[in-house]
């Protein structure tokens, strides 16, 4: 096992961890914290300290030893769950985080940070030492070998059920040792689903192949509900009521036999889902070969169209060949979305980082937020999730910080003094809808108009002209950004410009809606995966350009009496009005003349469009983008390069890109 | 030294890593020896569970922590099997629950190690429970 797959499993871990924190945010302010829950938090925090040692660094040990010293007497009733818990519990998911993302383990700044939570941790632990309530275990008529195996978690939850006065039943499970675990996991969840089950005591049977469960259950129902509950699971299940030895349980004939009930039909679950971790390098890979098979595969059309065209088209193998042409296209097809959908995580991991990070800023900023998400299981491509973080973090951030207004503002203007933002997500196609809203004082138009001013972004007299939209939109331009500070989560300063060059990096698109009173809402469209791309395939002066599909908006004639200069710019004139002509021909420097019977490509992210001269469309292909090398990375307006068979390689033109160079938005002002 | 039966070992825990870790320790702790480990993994109670009667274990490694039925209940199971009675367990849990480690030594845990375990402690602990005429 190597150090990657360590971490492979400590990211996992920390996940678990930090969704259960999350849990047990919403459980504190809802009043309903399930000690399940807080268990479950405990054993995630008891597994990373197994494998804390892998990083080689003491404070990690340390921080996991202290949390788990923490969680355990939290899950043990010792110490109450405060917000102050929680606000330690988040702190240390955030440096694991940070440390599995590939954090350096000798980073002094996160070796201080970790010194400080696990300082806070103890902190807090400090305040308990309260015993737990009275033991009223010795009441309980339990056999007293279960006493010799119960933990002291399984204990406290036995006596603080018993102190709750909630009904105590044993149940008596036997079983075949040949395939007992599924018989077994559908009696644990039936049980789990009405109540608490404290643990499962196995126990070898003298019989050849048998083993016997005997369960501790804690439920609100009466021994008959129990028993017709697993009666219907088998006729072999048992139940019996524990009674207390003192304070006798009203008389009930334990054990009782399980009457036999007829054979329910259900048919048994499916064994426990296994997965398996991949390395999304390894799938890039596969992603490849499969796009390369795709190429092969219109060869083999374009040969049976070659063979048509020859008049070969009755020759029966010509027909076959065209045949299987067609079933390799559509296994091909098969292929690439069962890769695709490997590659595809729900979004309810980054949702979830982002619920933390609104808690975290609010506490900083001292605002009250509730954060609500939606549509958490919608899916996106792990590598575009990734990438898609930052600019989110960015836009949540910001709805805490200036979105939401100071309490008193919110009070004064009739709203709740609780803010509230909401993150949710839908698909749409072959695109996912995202959006970052918050019910704060909507956008500062005043403010943006002074700012853009003061910064020379636009002018006085072009300033008066702007739409409420355009207006909006200023906040994107590079210099806007009011303040450029060093977030501690990225470490670095992003302004609303970098969130979004980020997101056209991904050919998506951001938009903003402002109600001034009401709040305000960013909605990012992106396309659900990188890896295969649909593309129009087109020529300028003699070479062959791919151009993303989910870029263009519409082709028109090339008209040139439609073609005016403003300010020394060329626009084209289109039914919506007029967009800056490019030149492609002129932006690569290939010389020559455009094709004036060609095309103008209407192509457009967020709300800004541009028009590329084309002299021919070739067609359209779906073509997977394979990065240049390092030399030319940096080329603007290159996203790539692809295969489009008959050994042709081809430039792939980022769109964004290109738009900046139209609008000149990367050298503004 | 030849050709002596290798040294059956099951190792429970519900960490993949723990797991992996454990088990090249103990590879490495039997290869030190000039013997061999044969090495099952179980990633929970239960399933040790279903390996257990089927097998003749001569050290059985488990943690305590685990969903559904824990180590107390695994160390209490072991000792039911006529084969297992007297098999050295090592527990490997954590260090803060020491009602837990009272019982699992009652219940017949030879050694509680704390995580995260060093190679030394392992060593250490495996000599102890593994004297090498006890094996031959």
């Amino acid at each position: 096992m190597n150090d990657k797959e360590f971490r492979a499993e400590a990211s996992e871990t920390v996940e678990a961890l930090a969704r259960g924190v999350s849990q047990l945010d919403s459980g504190l302010k809802t009043g309903k914290v399930s000690p399940a829950l807080i268990n479950d938090v405990f054993r995630a925090a008891h597994s990373l300290k197994g494998v804390a040692g892998l990083f080689g660094v003491e404070a990690l040990g340390q921080l996991t030893h202290t949390m788990e010293d923490l969680l355990d007497a939290l899950r043990l009733g010792k110490l109450p769950l405060t917000s102050a818990v929680l606000s330690a519990l988040d702190d240390a998911v955030e440096v694991f985080q940070k440390l599995v993302a590939g954090g350096r383990e000798n980073d002094p700044k996160l070796l201080d940070a970790l010194t400080r939570v696990a300082q806070r941790m103890a902190a807090v632990r400090t305040g308990d030492g309260a015993e737990p309530e009275g033991r009223t275990l010795a009441d309980l008529d339990l056999p007293q070998e279960f006493f010799t195996v119960l933990t002291e978690y399984e204990e406290h939850r036995l006596s603080d059920s018993a102190a709750r006065g909630v009904p105590l039943y044993l149940v008596h499970a036997p079983l075949s040792l040949d395939g007992f675990d599924l018989a077994l996991a559908k009696l644990t969840d039936l049980l789990k689903a009405r109540g608490e089950l404290i643990t499962t005591l196995p126990s070898s049977q003298s019989g050849p192949g048998g083993i016997a469960f005997d369960m501790l259950f804690a439920g609100e129902m009466s021994a008959e509900e129990v028993k017709d509950a697993i009666g219907a699971l088998s006729d072999q299940y048992t139940v019996t009521t524990i009674g207390r030895r003192n304070t006798p349980a009203p008389k009930e004939p334990p054990p009782l036999p399980v009457e036999r009930e007829t054979d329910t039909g259900v048919p048994a679950p499916a064994t426990l889902a296994e997965t398996v971790r991949v390395d999304i390098e390894k799938l890039d890979r596969l992603m490849n070969v499969v796009g390369e098979m795709a190429v092969a595969k219109s060869g083999i059309a374009r040969v049976s169209e070659m063979l048509k065209a020859a008049g070969q088209a009755n020759h029966t193998p010509v027909l076959e060949l065209q045949k299987l042409a067609r079933v390799l296209e559509r296994k091909i097809d098969e292929l690439q979305s069962g890769i695709m959908e490997v590659r595809m995580v729900p979004l309810a991991q980054t949702f979830e980082r982002l619920s933390r990070l609104a808690r975290k800023t609010s506490r900083e900023v001292g605002k009250d937020v509730q954060f609500i998400t939606r549509g958490e299981d919608t899916e996106l491509d792990k590598l575009l999730m990734e990438q898609l973080s930052d600019p989110l973090i960015h836009l949540v951030r910001n709805a805490v910080d200036h979105g939401i207004e100071p309490k008193e503002a919110r009070l004064k203007a009739g709203k709740p003094e609780l803010g509230t933002i909401t993150v949710s997500a839908q698909p749409r196609g072959h695109h996912v809808l995202i959006s970052v809203e918050d019910d704060g004082g909507g956008l500062d138009e005043v403010n943006i108009r002074r700012t853009a001013l003061e910064r020379g972004l636009v002018t006085e007299e072009r300033v008066g002209s702007l739409s409420r939209r355009e207006l909006w939109n200023l906040i994107f331009l590079p210099g806007f950004s009011t303040r450029r500070e060093t977030t501690d989560l990225s470490g670095r300063g992003v302004g609303m410009d970098v969130v979004r060059t980020n997101i056209s990096r991904l050919s998506g698109m951001i938009e903003i809606d402002s109600n001034p009173g009401r709040g305000t809402r960013f909605t990012l469209t992106v396309p659900i995966t990188l890896a295969i791309i649909q593309s129009l395939v087109i020529r300028v002066r003699g070479r062959t350009f791919a151009l993303p599909l989910n870029g263009v908006l519409e082709i028109l004639a090339y008209e040139p009496n439609l073609l005016r200069t403003v300010e020394g710019r060329e626009v084209f004139q289109t039914r919506k009005g007029s967009v800056p002509l490019l030149r492609l021909g002129d932006v690569f420097g290939f010389g020559g003349e455009d094709n004036p019977r060609g095309y103008v490509v209407l192509a457009g992210v967020a709300l800004n469009r541009v028009g590329l001269v084309v002299d021919e469309l070739v067609g359209q292909q779906d073509i997977v983008i394979k990065p240049l090398g390092r030399l030319l990375k940096g080329l603007r307006g290159i996203a790539g390069a692809t295969d489009l068979g008959e050994a042709s390689t081809v430039l792939v033109l980022d769109v964004g890109g290109l738009l900046e160079e139209a609008l000149g938005l990367s050298a503004a002002a | 030294m030849s050709a002596t039966r290798a040294l059956k070992v099951l190792v429970v825990d519900d960490s993949g890593a723990t797991r992996q870790m454990l088990q090249a320790a103990v590879e490495a702790l039997a290869d030190e020896r000039g013997e061999r480990a044969d090495v099952d993994t179980a990633a929970s109670g239960l399933k040790a569970l279903q390996l257990l009667p089927g097998q003749n274990y001569d050290l059985i490694l488990t943690d305590i922590n685990m969903p559904d039925v824990h180590g107390l209940e695994l160390i209490r199971f072991v000792r039911q099997q006529p084969q297992h009675k007297d098999t050295p367990i090592l527990v490997i849990s954590t260090e803060g629950a020491e009602k837990d480690r009272q019982k699992a030594l009652a219940l017949g845990a030879s050694a509680y190690l704390v995580k995260p375990v060093e190679m030394a402690a392992l060593r250490k602990a495996v000599e102890g429970v593994w004297p090498a005429e006890k094996v031959r």
